[in-house]
């Protein structure tokens, strides 16, 4: 029955997994997916926000216990 | 005077509020050439021509100038404005019936220059009130609005002949006949909105709205007005085409009002009335952006102005004034963009949302508002809570900032109607076909467009697999033997969602159908067991890989039977290897001899949900059950293995304890006993000499004392209780070593110590649970024969 | 798939999923990997993917999602 699969999908097997999510604006975050939409409007739970200077080798990291992400922001997401 | 709704009888503050907008309405008017009206004919019935002939706002002496004067008189702000108004209203009304205005204006108003707002506010607020006047119809509407609406027809029937400019000026369906309004008039519909209603006969009100009115007037004459309720009249303030007349306003003055202590009108200010209408014109850009600006300082004009017009009547105190001013101020703030929708937009607005918002599972779509719900139980719900729809409604009003302030028994009609408003687009959308997304398709492509849940796409692909399915070519007979993650996360994706539909099912339905639950726990699909390379496990097992399997875990066993949790179980104990917890849970594999951190997670989260599911299981099982149980368990696993990982040794306890539970009760037979003493056998046989390393090796890492090592003891105890003494004097003497060690460790923890105390007796304690089978009894410095 | 049949996008997408793809972001970052689904939104979910930056490969994903306002185009590889 749920032989038609879609893009989404990839999101939906993958909640309560973490993730990887790659942002606009050098960014990344990593997190347990506790939801999402199909804006890709996602929750993440124990998350970790990296934030990519210039210099590639500073690298700036904000832990955050729970974070909505909006899904204009983001550009993919890939298990971890 | 009273044409527009204006009521003497409600109290002044109400009337303020529209103030402004009733000033615009009328500036928008002067400002547009009803020349240009194509349907000003079709509407009025009388030439345009004509209609300009008639229309003196200001100087017109006639009765029907008196009548039209009103809304003339509306334009200006409280400042400056109010002195022409009141003067263009009291010209108008001076000729007519001087003790009539007294009464009225008197009655009306604690400061003066704010009646003739007040009068024409009443047509903001009329819009406003159509809603309730609708609700009116409604059968439900509530008895005390219906009276309301008897003194409103009465009153606007005796103006129901007038002449053009009458109907001209009829409040309700403003927009509709009127040219286009610049946006902050208060009636403003949206031009085009409705078309001009068709009227032949001036004097008829516009459809719509207004209808109710018609059905109801039934003159009762005088009693009406003065018996009313002060918070009914307030309500019928506001009606739409409240309509005063004259007369009886005059014959039945309000009881409430003490008019010695109120301005009376005086004739002095006719004077300027006629220089309004053009003035207006010409200062309507003006008076529009100075309105803010206006209001801010109306406070400080007042009463210098007040004085100016009414000197010898005007009595308000300071405080009375700076109170007015600033409800004023209050009021024009909060009314600015009051009357931009009409009811009917707003009908609209609030449809077009609950279309979005309707679901018809609140369970899925809304999980956290119905914990909430759950959680936080409304205590003050006067309503029976019977229906969705009906707790939807109560959550959008209770919500939607519906103002109740003061205007109960209106707001309660307009909740009223708002509920059944709601409730009505509740049931459509729940009727109207699932959301899906629309297309068209013309000669420039395809045009799709979106919803709130289901966004535009921009193309539509169809998968091969979708289209394969549509051919109805679905390869369903090609086993799949092997699985990949992704796979095994839609199976478990599916688990999830087929017990949500149980789930919600059974909130609505005794009889629930469970057997595609059953279907995607895929449990018969593809036998396995430990060994198998991991994608070919079978894909119930590993699912238990994953966390949110194992939360879900106690709420799918209760949609199980007994026949397929004992396939599960089964299931289970052929691949026991297979599981994360077991194949990657042994400390023996690691060099550091500990468990990796995410498994020692696994394993906490098996403890709270696999171990219990399966404790309770188990407790179903009949005695041969539970041997075949464990015949599996040692065919098919590494039992030595298993048995130094915490979860491996749990089951092992679990099935062992079970069993010797069911011979304790001693109705098994003889042959069950020799069948169970041989599988006893197998299983200590393959355990023998390994014993030892039940113990993790780094007892300080998981047991600080308090219970965490218990299960280790636990499970020698069972052993211990289920066999020989030969069977005993083995375990004893391969765990010789670990008993003294925990003795040792025991005496270690000073006694001084008291906050580590509590370790020195769970040692102790979980040491005892195990010696306490053998008749031993065990203290820091010595075991001893239990006493007894 | 022949050349000469008529190819609207939606039938070039579908045609060509399971494939080897390159997958142009608007950042100007490639990704090429197996075309595992595609939806209308240009949602595209990639395995075995490979994150590419001027011409060096930057980092490999197993699956990946990107989310289709990104993607500037998408061909075989």
């Amino acid at each position: 029955m749920s032989t038609k699969e879609e893009p989404l999908d990839l999101i939906r097997f993958h909640l309560d997994e973490f993730v990887l999510i790659k942002l606009r604006g050098a960014r990344e975050i990593k997190g347990k997916l506790q939801g999402y939409d199909s804006h890709c409007n996602m929750v993440l739970s124990e998350a970790e926000e990296y934030i990519y200077n210039d210099s590639n080798d500073d690298v700036e990291t904000k832990k955050t216990e729970m974070v909505f992400v909006r899904g204009d922001s983001v550009i993919l997401i890939s298990p971890i | 005077m009273s044409f527009f709704g204006f009521d003497p009888t409600a109290p002044p503050a109400g009337r303020n509020n529209n103030k402004k907008e009733v000033y615009e309405f009328q500036e928008t008017y002067e400002g547009l050439d009803e020349a240009d009206d194509a349907f000003n004919d079709e509407t009025f019935g009388t030439s345009t021509g004509e209609i300009r002939k008639d229309f003196d706002f200001g100087a017109g002496a006639g009765a029907g100038a008196g009548a039209s004067a009103p809304p003339a008189a509306a334009p200006a702000t409280a400042s400056t404005g109010s002195v022409s108004q009141g003067v263009s209203y009291a010209q108008a009304a001076a000729p007519t019936d001087d003790e009539f205005m007294q009464d009225l204006w008197g009655t009306n108003t604690p400061i003066k220059h704010e009646q003739p707002i007040a009068s024409g506010e009443r047509k903001i607020l009329s819009l406003e009130e159509i809603e309730a006047q609708l609700t009116a119809i409604d059968p439900s509407a509530q008895p005390p609005q219906q009276q309301q609406q008897q003194p409103q027809g009465q009153f606007m029937q005796p103006y129901m002949m007038p002449p053009p400019q009458f109907g001209y000026m009829m409040p309700p369906p403003p927009g509709a006949y009127m040219p286009p309004p610049p946006p902050p008039q208060a009636y403003g519909q949206m031009p085009g909105w409705m078309p001009p209603p068709p009227m032949g006969v001036p004097p008829q009100p516009p459809v719509g709205q207004p209808v109710p009115q018609q059905s109801q007037p039934q003159p009762i004459p005088n009693t009406a007005g003065s018996v009313q309720p002060a918070e009914e009249s307030q309500v019928q303030e506001g009606a739409p085409e409240t309509a005063v007349d004259n007369s009886v306003v005059s014959s039945s003055p309000p009881k409430k009002v003490d008019l010695s202590h109120f301005p009376v009108l005086g004739s002095k200010e006719a004077h300027d009335a006629h220089h309004q209408p053009h003035r207006q014109h010409q200062q309507q850009q003006q008076q529009q952006q100075q309105q803010q600006h206006q209001q801010q300082h109306q406070h400080n004009h007042i009463a210098p102005l007040q004085s100016q017009v009414h000197p010898p009547q005007h009595t308000l105190t300071p405080e009375e004034q700076e109170r007015a001013a600033r409800r004023q101020e209050k009021v024009s703030r909060i009314m600015k963009y009051s009357g931009i929708m009409n009811p009917k937009d707003k009908d609209f607005v609030t449809r077009f949302q609950l279309s979005q918002i309707v679901t018809e599972d609140p369970y899925n779509e809304d999980f956290y508002a119905q914990v909430y719900k759950v959680i936080h139980p409304k205590n003050d719900n006067v309503q029976p809570m019977g229906s969705t729809n009906n707790s939807i409604a109560q959550a959008y009003l209770e919500q939607s900032g519906h103002r109740l302030g003061g205007r109960y028994k209106r707001a309660d009609v307009a909740l009223q109607r708002m509920q059944q408003q709601v409730q009505k687009a509740v049931t459509v959308a729940k009727e109207r076909p699932k959301l899906t997304q629309y297309a068209k398709e013309g000669a420039l492509g395809k045009i799709s467009f979106g919803t709130g849940k289901k966004p535009r796409q921009q193309l539509e692909i169809i998968s091969k697999a979708a289209e394969r399915e549509r051919a109805g070519e679905v390869k369903q007979d090609k086993e799949i033997t092997s699985y990949s993650k992704k796979d095994i996360l839609n199976i478990l994706e599916g688990i999830i969602t087929e017990l949500m539909n149980v789930e919600s099912e059974t909130r609505a339905l005794h009889d629930i159908d469970t057997s595609k639950l059953w279907d995607s726990l895929k449990v018969l699909e593809h036998a396995s067991c430990s060994g198998d390379p991991e994608p070919e496990v079978n894909p119930f097992i590993q699912c238990l890989n994953y966390n949110k399997m194992l939360k879900i875990l106690p709420r799918l066993f209760k949609f199980l039977n007994r026949e397929q949790i004992l396939t599960i179980t089964t299931l289970i104990m052929s691949n026991l290897e297979n599981l994360a917890v077991i194949k990657h849970g042994s400390y023996t594999t690691y060099a550091n001899k500990r468990v990796p951190e995410n498994i020692a997670h696994l394993v906490d989260s098996y403890s709270m949900t696999f171990s219990k599911v399966l404790m309770n299981a188990v407790l179903d099982f009949k005695f041969n059950e539970i041997i075949g149980l464990l015949v599996i368990l040692i065919e098919h696993n590494n039992v030595s293995f298993v048995s130094t990982t915490k979860i491996g040794l749990s089951i092992l306890t679990t099935l062992l304890s079970r069993a010797e539970l069911i011979i304790g009760e001693g109705t098994i037979s003889a042959t069950d006993l020799s069948e169970w003493s041989s599988c006893y056998d197998e299983l200590f046989t393959s355990l023998e000499s390994r014993i030892a390393a039940i113990f993790p090796p780094h007892p300080e890492d998981v047991d600080d004392g308090s219970s965490r090592e218990n299960y280790v003891w636990q499970f020698l105890a069972t052993l211990s209780l289920g066999g020989k003494l030969s069977h005993q004097r083995i375990i004893v003497d391969e765990v010789r070593d670990e008993i003294f060690g925990v003795m040792a460790r025991a005496k270690d923890i000073d006694p001084a110590d008291v906050a580590n105390l509590y370790k020195k007796q769970n040692l102790l304690n979980n040491l005892n649970m195990y010696l306490v089978v053998m008749g031993l009894v065990a203290d820091e410095n010595e075991i001893k024969e239990l006493q007894s | 798939m022949s050349e000469f049949e008529k190819t609207d996008p939606s039938k070039f997408l579908s045609d060509i999923i399971g494939s080897s793809v390159i997958v142009k972001l608007q950042n100007g970052i490639n990704y090429t990997g197996n075309l595992q689904t595609i939806d209308g939104y240009m949602n595209v979910v990639l395995d075995n993917a490979k994150e590419c930056s001027n011409g060096k490969v930057v980092r490999d994903y197993g699956d990946v999602f990107i989310r289709g306002n990104n993607v500037l185009y998408i061909s075989e590889a």
